[in-house]
């Protein structure tokens, strides 16, 4: 019985962690919106296998130990005690999406591409908003330049630029998870402000045209914003 | 009711944990937390723990749906019900098993407690591993995906469908052949034979649920490391060479164990690589990787991982050149 209550007990421990994740929004910092429902569901089940008769904690054989199948001689848990794990780390390290550090390692590669790009949104307020994958794409990638002398609007997080005086805004793509997440990045200049990593900002400024990897952004203004709920963009439209 | 030891070695005790002292530690952690995490975090231990959460949650529920799955079969299917089903001769069973892939929507996490629970139920290894191996490669879901990711270039889906179902025939052949009936533990049957089927089913459910998650813990624990401390840029400086690439690429599927969902689109954008390489990525990626074999390793024994692991990952690699010579 303290074998079956156990088990109960690291279900009840990991259903109620994935229901936590999901109602919270912690979740959006590791997968995308998407998958929502279904972690949802999975805790769901998980505390159902947990609490319902007549292997669960309401059964009413279960806790009295009556049944003496699991006393001394019983299988036990085993690995099944590391879902502790997630929960614990959880606990310790404050979930937060990837940051500043994990960019270079992560760094999405461009190409060419023969791709017809669909007309830019209406600017908002003078600029066009803009995800900052459409940006680099149509920077790197879109031989009729749609960007030229185009205000755009974009939102990111701040990692080291390559020269003194510029930085790099960023962000992640997620296509799943953020284990499959790949850096997309814009190097600012014009910014007279230093700027510390992993700080969230909102960047208008128009693309420079120019050889090289990462496109670059010559700011006109610059403010500071809170990291956003949804800190990963999920294109799947720009990312081949 | 007595029961049988689950995946204990005779002999040895069980490992007892005692529940009260583990939900102890966490109290103390929660409570600890305002007082270690106070600076901010090692940003490599950050990275580590977003990769490895974000592993475990978004694996959940596809390891959720696997164990339903499950529990349906061993609240359902007897063996004398499934050995109608699947044909005694492995040339015809493996290759219905393979095909019977194409109906589970799940990812390669879902797969293994299914397996498992079939070889219970009396299904032969190299059967089992047939659909293990092509579940989570070629069902519709991720062909879907894959056809997503590659806009333009139908022959990157069918090529995965092809070389997929490829691997997963000739590694179920070899392995009936060669397998032999102790190498692939079942999943154990703790409900009493005439147990009511909601008992049957959750007591598999449960078990298989502790088990594959318990195990795809240590899996994603070892995936996060990995990526966390080796650059994905590593590899392109071997982009431009034929088989060297795909082999490359073929290594980075085990290392990176990024879900079958969503590795067409990682593959997409790894646009240094030839498609062939990429097709091999998108092969061996669903059939062997660094999360599975630790799942693989927990659910049938490591005697059968250090055969089963080079196997597929070999087989993988020839069928997915293989086709992409064919079809690319």
């Amino acid at each position: 019985v303290t074998e079956r209550r156990d088990r109960s007990l690291l279900l009840l421990l990991t259903g109620s962690f994935a229901v936590w994740l999901v109602l919270s929004g912690t979740a959006l910092n590791f997968v995308r919106r998407a998958m929502l429902p279904y972690v949802l569901v999975a805790g769901v089940v998980a505390v159902a296998l947990a609490l319902l008769p007549p292997m669960g904690l309401l059964s009413r054989r279960g806790g009295n130990g009556h049944e003496d199948d699991g006393h001394g001689h019983g299988p036990g848990v085993g690995v099944g005690w590391l879902l502790v794990l997630p929960v614990l780390i959880g606990l310790l390290v404050p979930p937060a999406p990837l940051g500043a550090n994990a960019v270079r390692a992560r760094l999405a590669s461009s190409g060419t591409s023969t791709g017809v790009y669909p007309p830019l949104a209406a600017p908002v307020g003078g600029a066009v908003p803009m995800s900052m994958a459409e940006f680099s794409t149509r920077a790197l990638r879109d031989k009729a330049g749609s960007l030229r002398d185009v205000r755009v609007r974009l939102r990111g997080f701040v990692s080291p630029g390559d020269a003194p005086g510029t930085y790099r805004l960023g962000r992640f793509v997620i296509f799943c998870c953020a284990a499959d997440a790949e850096a997309v990045v814009v190097t600012v200049t014009g910014d007279a402000v230093a700027r510390r990593a992993d700080q969230w900002l909102e960047v208008e400024g128009t693309w420079v045209p120019g050889p090289g990897e990462v496109p670059v952004l010559a700011a006109t203004a610059v403010r500071t914003v809170r990291r956003p709920g949804e800190p990963y963009e999920y294109t799947t439209v720009y990312a081949g | 009711v007595a029961e049988s030891t689950v995946g204990g070695v005779a002999g040895r005790a069980p490992v007892r944990v005692r529940p009260e002292l583990v939900f102890a530690v966490l109290a103390i952690a929660a409570g600890a937390r305002s007082l270690v995490a106070s600076g901010p975090p090692n940003p490599y231990v950050s990275t580590w723990s977003t990769i490895f959460t974000a592993i475990v949650v978004q694996a959940l529920p596809f390891v959720v749906l696997g164990v339903l799955v499950s529990g349906l079969i061993a609240s359902h299917a007897t063996p004398a019900a499934l050995a109608r089903l699947v044909p005694s001769h492995a040339v015809l069973a493996v290759p219905a098993a393979a095909a019977a892939g194409l109906l589970l929507p799940g990812c390669e996490c879902g797969s293994v407690p299914v397996a498992g629970r079939l070889r219970s139920r009396g299904v032969a290894p190299g059967v089992a591993a047939a659909f293990m191996l092509s579940a989570p490669a070629v069902n519709p879901v991720v062909l879907v995906a894959t056809a997503v990711a590659f806009p333009g270039q139908p022959r990157m889906w069918v090529g995965r469908l092809l070389g997929s179902l490829l691997c997963a025939v000739v590694v179920g052949l070899v392995w009936s052949r060669f397998g032999g009936e102790a190498l692939m533990r079942p999943s154990l049957d703790r409900a009493a034979a005439d147990a009511a089927r909601w008992t049957s089913f959750s007591t598999a459910a449960r078990d298989d649920l502790l088990l594959a998650a318990g195990w795809l813990v240590v899996g994603a624990a070892a995936a996060a490391t990995l990526q966390t401390f080796v650059p994905r840029g590593a590899l392109t400086a071997v982009a431009g060479l034929p088989v060297v690439s795909a082999l490359a690429l073929a290594c980075l599927a085990v290392v990176l164990s990024i879900c079958s969902e969503a590795d067409a689109f990682v593959a997409a954008s790894m646009r240094q690589f030839s498609l062939s390489a990429r097709l091999v990525f998108l092969v061996v990626g669903p059939a062997i990787d660094v999360k599975l074999m630790a799942m693989q390793s927990g659910l049938f024994g490591r005697r059968f991982l250090v055969r089963f692991a080079p196997l597929t990952f070999a087989v993988a690699v020839l069928c997915g050149l293989l086709v992409g010579a064919v079809l690319l």
